[in-house]
């Protein structure tokens, strides 16, 4: 209850705050610095001050800057009893153009308030790179594209339909640092693509021999070939990868002799593991985008397709191989058909036998290795009077001299010898094609072997739910969950139950106090002695009988005591202790130590009994 | 005073109760090696296919009170060899009681019933005593022993964790209620378990099942060599025996063999 009207209290305390200063915002954009050099990062920051609650507004889109939300910053100030309170939301800022900006003005609309601030000027120059020699004499502005950028190139543009084409994208670095590059991807309507190969990385110069720009190249390769005539763009393609932008570079005075070392030094003091030391460094993502290229497509010349053809495009050659030559009738021969070359082997099929007679034939088997299909094809003779393997034929699109080929290889000449009588003609299903039921498979069923080693020997029915040994050790858990429960409910009850805790403990508190009078019996200090003994024999009374332990007097013997059934005896024995307590702590009469032996004998007794009674 | 006297009897108890425990344990799990000749000598005789010779070496080792399954299993083998599939078929079941987990004997076990005669097919048991049954299937009498066992010592721990830890409170209803249907599961199936180690029987003879106890009694059904019954009750030499399809009848028990 009170914790919620605290809070309450707290939230119209803020609401106030917020309230008071609500008038007197002020908005302000600053940035850190107001010159930078291309490929250094600015911070841009948005101040409101007397605001703490404005969120983030979102990120300003400004012309050749690529903007980033950093996170916000608040501050509270009391002076002189005077509290003041601001917010800054934080950007930063990449430059992608070098030359004079004028950033903003900005204007934030919050809670129907518009919040405007004045322009601010940056200057992005070329920085440390004007020192190099090569762009001395280098008038163009400088871009960030000019520094990375993706190319897209394919070997030619005018296709024919499924005709299998280079293609290749190239990313070009020049001293930027980049991490983290993924495969490109581009759009490539009416076509289908191959998975890309490892890429390959080498450095190319880009313009004139002297003017050269030393160019870092990641080449991607793979191959295209088109699924639909027409007329298509390729592209654009596109890959992402993460920019990495020193954030302070430290300034450094070159010498000439340094600058005659140029990139040596330069690499090394720029080297990746004095960066992570001594500067931190930003990581910008950035998605490099190429240009299109439009494509043509038109499909395979009508005149001159044989009749053979098959879809094939490329440049290939044709094998064909046949084993055994000299067989029985029903025995299988393999025809192996190889198809070498380069081209688009997903439109190559399986040559076809020109006449299948006298033979039965078998679906073919493809498999794809680098620049080589081979097929391989089981026929087997039905007759003995087949004398050859007939011709077979392979056509093909060949696009670099745009006519069709034929490749025929055959007839191969094969001996099929008769079956002798008993055999019997049985056809032999292919290897390895026929699936065998594995019930076939066990020729003869037999019960697996003997065991070795008699493995563990034991008494025969000795089981352990038999054994007593077993069977007894039950019972411990059982009788330690038991005490532990009783003790735990007795610990639980001594917690609570007071009158209990003092009853159980009146026994333990009296022995203390009987020894302790006994010590003083034996230093023969009636005084204090009978101080012990009156207080004992208060405290146990009291505890027994659950009253406070200073209200303990001779009285309750009457009052208490006879009531419950005590013996007349301890009652008297009772009222005269009291009384000698009396007498030795405030009438300054001497006891003797046998006087004393007396008392202690009595309060003994009086214990006994109340604990035997269990008052 | 006499608390203390208490606690210190009741730790002097535990201890003597622990070692008891553990002593039988060693005791039960003592591996005996006499009369281990008459094991290799019976591997022999069964490699020169001497069969007859194997199993009364092999029996030798049984008289003297000694079994394991590797035991049962060759025996299982020689009398499977020697073309006496009941008594093959009964050694099996023997010891897939002490390795149920064999593979070999699991396969030797479903190829010797595959070749009795009569095809019978099983009338299934209670729902609950199959899932059990299945559920325990590959634990051999002492390790579900073992396992209650454990689930009683786990369910103890638990309440008293739930009393003296107050962060396992809130988990000790849980826990009690995992470990008591496991432990309820458990011993019903160590229960149904002992009631087919002494009730089931193998039938090592072609045997009629007749209506009566008595030879002149009128022949119910047909008990194939290798087949599993269940005793009922038994008189004057005749045995009353459920076969797996549900039918009763009473057999001579010189026909069948309790594993």
């Amino acid at each position: 209850m009170n914790k919620l009207k605290i809070n309450y209290l707290v939230c119209i305390l803020l609401l106030g705050v917020s309230l008071c200063y609500a008038d007197d915002v002020k908005f302000e954009v600053t940035t850190d610095k107001d010159k930078v050099s291309l490929g250094q990062s600015v911070k841009l920051n948005f101040s409101f001050y007397g605001l703490q609650n404005i969120p983030a507004p979102q990120a300003p889109q400004i012309e050749n800057f690529q903007t980033r939300y950093l996170g916000p910053s608040t501050r509270v100030s009391i002076i002189n009893g005077k509290v003041s309170s601001s917010i800054t939301h934080t950007y930063t800022l990449l430059p992608f153009k070098t030359g004079a900006f004028t950033i903003g003005p900005f204007s934030v609309n919050y809670k129907g308030d518009v919040y405007a601030s004045k322009p601010i000027q940056l200057e992005v120059v070329e920085g440390p790179l004007e020192e190099l020699p090569w762009s001395l004499d280098r008038e163009q502005e400088a871009e960030l594209k000019d520094r990375i950028f993706l190319v897209l190139e394919v070997e030619k543009t005018n296709v024919y339909l499924n005709e299998l084409v280079p293609l290749t994208v190239k990313l070009y670095v020049q001293n930027l640092t980049v991490r983290d590059i993924q495969y490109p991807q581009f759009k490539r309507e009416g076509f289908s693509m191959e998975e890309f190969q490892e890429p390959r990385q080498y450095q190319q110069v880009i313009g004139r021999v002297l003017g050269g720009v030393l160019y870092d190249v990641i080449e991607f390769k793979t191959n295209i070939f088109a699924i639909k005539t027409g007329k298509f763009m390729l592209g654009e393609a596109q890959l992402s990868c993460n920019l990495i932008v020193k954030k302070e570079r430290r300034k450094r005075q070159r010498s000439r002799a340094q600058d005659f070392f140029g990139g040596f030094f330069d690499d090394f003091f720029s080297g990746d593991a004095f960066e992570d030391f001594f500067a931190g460094y930003e990581t910008y993502p950035l998605t490099l985008e190429s240009a299109q290229i439009p494509m043509t497509v038109v499909d395979l010349p009508r005149e001159g397709k044989p009749a053979e053809f098959d879809g094939a495009i490329g440049d290939f050659k044709f094998e064909l191989e046949a084993g055994p030559q000299e067989l029985k009738v029903g025995d299988p021969i393999t025809l192996r058909m190889i198809i070498e070359g380069e081209g688009n082997f997903n439109t190559v099929r399986s040559p076809q036998l020109s006449s299948q007679e006298g033979f039965k034939v078998y679906d073919p088997q493809a498999t794809l290795k680098d620049n080589k299909k081979i097929f391989e094809q089981v026929l087997i003779p039905t007759t003995e009077n087949v004398k050859k393997i007939p011709k077979i034929t392979f056509s093909f699109f060949n696009p670099k001299k745009e006519n069709y080929e034929t490749i025929a290889k055959g007839a191969i000449a094969i001996k099929v010898a008769k079956l002798e009588k008993e055999e019997g003609f049985r056809m032999v299903g292919m290897p390895g094609v026929e699936l065998t039921p594995l019930k076939e498979e066990i020729l003869g069923r037999d019960i697996a072997y003997i065991k070795e080693s008699a493995g563990k020997l034991k008494r025969k029915g000795a089981y352990l739910y038999k054994n007593k040994g077993f069977l007894l050790f039950q019972a411990i858990p059982l009788l330690t969950l038991v005490v532990l429960l009783v003790t735990h409910k007795k610990r639980e009850r001594l917690k609570t139950d007071i009158p209990y805790a003092r009853w159980l403990h009146a026994p333990k508190k009296a022995r203390k106090g009987f020894n302790k009078a006994k010590a003083l019996l034996e230093s023969n200090n009636a005084h204090a002695f009978y101080e012990v003994v009156f207080k004992t024999l208060q405290e146990y009374l009291g505890d027994k009988l659950h009253l406070p332990t200073g209200g303990i007097t001779a009285s309750i013997v009457d009052d208490i005591l006879e009531p419950k059934g005590i013996a007349q005896e301890i009652l008297k024995i009772l009222k005269e202790i009291f009384s000698e307590c009396d007498m030795a702590r405030y009438a300054p009469s001497e006891f003797s130590q046998i006087q004393m032996l007396g008392s202690l004998e009595k309060l003994e007794e009086i214990i006994n009994y109340l604990e035997e009674q269990k008052l | 005073m006499k608390r203390k006297t208490f606690s210190k009897i009741f730790i002097l108890v535990l201890i003597f109760a622990a070692s008891l425990f553990f002593q039988s344990l060693i005791c039960f799990c003592e591996n005996t090696n006499s009369g281990i000749e008459n094991f290799y000598r019976a591997n022999f005789l069964y490699e020169q296919t001497q069969y007859t010779e194997a199993i009364k070496q092999y029996e030798a080792l049984i008289e003297k009170g000694l079994v394991s399954a590797n035991l049962y299993y060759n025996l299982g083998n020689s009398y499977f060899k020697k073309g006496d599939l009941g008594k093959a078929i009964l050694y099996y079941e023997r010891a897939k009681r002490l390795a149920p987990r064999d593979i070999d004997l699991e396969s030797n076990y479903a190829y010797a019933r595959s070749l009795i005669k009569a095809k019978i097919t099983e009338q299934r048991p209670l729902w609950f005593v199959h899932i059990t049954g299945k559920l325990f299937a590959k634990l051999t009498m002492d390790e579900l022993t073992l396992f209650i066992f454990f689930l009683y010592i786990a369910i103890v721990s638990s309440i008293i964790l739930g009393l003296y830890l107050k962060f396992m409170k809130p988990y000790t209803r849980f826990l009690l209620i995992i470990f008591g249907i496991m432990l309820i599961l458990g011993v019903f199936a160590l229960g149904a378990r002992i009631c087919c180690h002494y009730a089931d029987a193998i039938i090592v003879k072609e045997a009629e099942a007749k209506f009566e106890p008595f030879e002149r009694g009128t022949t119910h059904f047909v008990l194939s060599e290798g087949m599993k019954v269940s005793i009922r009750s038994s008189k004057d030499g005749w045995a009353k025996v459920k076969r797996i399809d549900g039918k009763i009848g009473w057999v001579n028990q010189s026909f069948l063999e309790r594993i």
